[in-house]
């Protein structure tokens, strides 16, 4: 096999983001006003090109290329196939994160058309979409931790970039520094595992927790320890429970279409990471932290639906949703079975991919309201389901879709995670499980009922150039019908 | 030859640190700091650890020094007032003495091997070496993070542009 073979093609898909990244850079020097349409263009090139890259992946049997046997090739090209993780798993992850990146591009272009940050922000969403990418395939911690790095901190940025609205300044210091904080624990945790095992390698670091490890022998602690601290430092960054106290305030203070991209696009990239870093590497001393992340699911549920409970700005409302659909993850993640070597990865990827075109479509909407109106209060959202029939309609299929109400493919990609969950044992962790999700149809129902029931308090014009972006939110919304009556479309 | 360097960076690197202790300014606490790191450096030189000596400057020195200097001038600190002996003040310097006759005697009750470890002679050969052959992909991934730091940098230090003789928008 060349070159060609084992990296420039299995590295297409993060570098059509990283050129058009680049491009866009070079764009900015020649400083023409002719050229400020073709910025967007060129921002659009990334994810498509990603799309279309991933496809050709697809095509030339990706499987083949996971089964290279490293050792023969230049020293740079085997550590590279090393840390590259490429299967079946990893495309689809790929396709998702292109998806969800070209329409949130598309929505971050309406919403900041007037703002001129708007090429460094397209800039540092190519860049965070490109070290997604880069965090499903990676292979073992080094990859892990960069990449991660090199998704958190434009994130952070990008949080805070509207300084002058709402309190996005203090939005984006607090997700800095619990972010940062859970990196120096991610960070202490892969020093403990170096120390014990000698490797940063998720399968050679597998292969040593094969071997028991005792309770009270130092290297035993040392794991347990690793482990322990694994889990905080991926629960503050994917929202778990008591690691959740960021999430509200960030989501809120972000620019409306920065936290769609955030909750879709960012969680997705987060859950492709925990899925490796516990099924990938600690899978051997699973019984350990299994026990604790279903705790965790479970209180992660309840504080976000009852947090929800009481919201009145949408965002905010949907913040917590997000932390709610956390839990529901995590339960997925905990109540996946193997056969053989592979993983049974479909169910949780079905809800995942739901879960963030749900909300990606929810936060499309609330940007085009707020872009009118200046507020994403409930009431700002009374009687828009008569006087914007489509948008209403599609507000209300991406909200039944967050509550799991039989049409919508919300419903059926939580059946899949909990009956996966009661076959794996987690009968209990399930029956609280659909407890707290009844809880949640009442305030997804308050949002239906500002629709369909109140008076229209103001009249929303909205621009004739946010076309495409009710064409994208449409989209969303068909997506939650499409892939509740062809599921198989999603690899089920 | 080597002893008397050796003395003389040590003496040196315990004065400075003796100054970070002693001085009432901060700032020249904070230069005083400096000095022992660079003294620190010399050490490592000696013992032909030219990447430790290296990256002791750099980090230290470059980074960690020039960032308490800038915290100390922001909080505008002026000279720390004089205080008598108090009871945390002997706490401290009680702890300071037990670890360091621990360490005296753990260096003395301890034979120590006439050689201590061999140090590869080519120590920055090596590490780059490593960086452009086995680590190349980790180490590109890096330069795209420092990039998209500088544009993060932009994005956020960029103060809106104010037309002639118009409001800010």
């Amino acid at each position: 096999m060349s070159l060609l073979d084992l990296f420039l093609i299995p590295v297409s898909p993060v570098a059509s983001f990283v050129i058009a990244g680049l491009l866009l850079i070079v764009l900015q020097c020649i400083r023409s006003p002719k050229l400020k349409g073709i910025t967007k263009i060129v921002a659009l090139l990334g994810p498509l090109g990603s799309l279309l890259a991933t496809w050709n992946l697809f095509k030339s049997q990706p499987l083949a290329y996971s089964l290279v046997t490293a050792g023969s090739y230049e020293a740079w090209l085997n550590e590279f196939i090393l840390s590259y993780h490429l299967d079946s798993t990893t495309m689809i992850w790929y396709w998702a994160i292109g998806a969800i990146a070209s329409i949130s591009f598309i929505f971050v272009e309406a919403y900041f058309k007037d703002l001129e940050e708007l090429p460094e922000i397209l800039i540092l969403l190519e860049f965070i979409a490109a070290a997604m990418m880069l965090l499903v395939s990676a292979n073992n911690l080094l990859m892990v931790f960069m990449a991660l790095e090199l998704m958190s901190l434009p994130t952070y940025v990008l949080v805070g970039v509207e300084r002058e609205k709402h309190f996005g300044a203090e939005a984006s210091l607090k997700y800095f520094l619990f972010g940062s904080f859970a990196t120096v624990l991610l960070l202490f945790s892969i020093a403990l595992l170096y120390a014990y095992t000698g490797t940063l390698q998720f399968s050679q670091i597998s292969n040593f927790l094969m071997v028991p490890v005792g309770g009270t022998n130092p290297a035993g602690i040392m794991v347990m320890a690793a482990s322990a601290l694994f889990i905080i430092a991926v629960g503050f960054k994917l929202g778990l429970a008591p690691f959740h106290m960021w999430l509200p305030d960030a989501y809120e203070g972000a620019a409306t279409p920065i936290t769609g991209f955030m909750g879709s696009a960012i969680k997705l990239a987060g859950f492709g990471m925990a899925l490796r870093l516990w099924w990938g590497m600690l899978a051997p001393i699973s019984a350990h932290w299994v026990a604790i992340l279903g705790s965790l699911s479970v209180v992660t549920m309840f504080v976000g639906n009852l947090g929800a409970l009481r919201q009145r700005n949408l965002k905010r409302l949907f913040a917590y949703s997000s932390i709610s659909h956390a839990g529901y993850l995590v339960l997925g993640l905990i109540s996946i079975s193997k056969t053989g070597t592979q993983l049974d990865t479909q169910n949780l990827f079905y809800y995942l991919v739901v879960y963030g075109f749900m909300f990606l479509g929810v936060f499309g909407i609330l940007g085009l309201i707020e872009k009118q109106t200046g507020s994403t209060d409930i009431s700002t959202f009374e009687g828009i389901g008569f006087s914007h029939p489509l948008l209403g309609a599609c507000l209300a299929i991406l909200v039944l879709s967050a509550a799991g109400i039989p049409p919508t493919a919300g419903f059926l990609g939580k059946y899949l995670l909990f009956a996966d969950a009661v076959r794996t044992g987690h009968v209990w962790l399930v029956v609280l499980a659909v407890l707290s999700s009844v809880i949640g149809v009442f305030y997804y129902l308050r949002v239906l009922v500002a629709l369909y029931m109140t008076e229209p308090s103001q009249r929303i014009i909205l621009s004739s150039q946010s076309r495409i972006v009710v064409w994208s939110v449409i989209a969303c919304a068909f997506c939650m019908i499409f892939f509740s009556f062809f599921p198989q479309r999603l690899g089920i | 030859m080597r002893e008397t360097l050796f003395m003389v960076f040590s003496l040196f690197t315990i004065a400075a640190a003796s100054g970070v202790v002693l001085s009432r300014n901060p700032v020249y606490s904070a230069f005083s700091l400096i000095l022992s790191f660079f003294g620190l450096s010399g050490l490592y030189l000696l013992w032909g650890s030219t990447f430790m000596a290296m990256i002791q400057i750099l980090i230290y020195t470059g980074a960690i020094v020039v960032l308490f200097v800038f915290v100390v001038m922001l909080l505008n600190l002026q000279t720390v007032r004089e205080n008598s002996p108090n009871l945390l003040f002997l706490v401290g310097a009680a702890a300071a003495v037990w670890l360091f006759s621990l360490m005296i005697l753990r260096v003395l009750t301890r034979a120590i091997p006439n050689k201590a470890v061999e140090i590869p002679t080519d120590q920055l050969r090596a590490i780059s070496k490593l960086l452009f052959t086995r680590y190349l992909w980790p180490f590109e991934v890096l330069s795209l993070f420092l990039l998209v730091m500088i544009v993060a940098i932009f994005a956020i230090t960029r103060t809106q542009e104010i037309p002639q003789g118009g409001e800010k928008k």
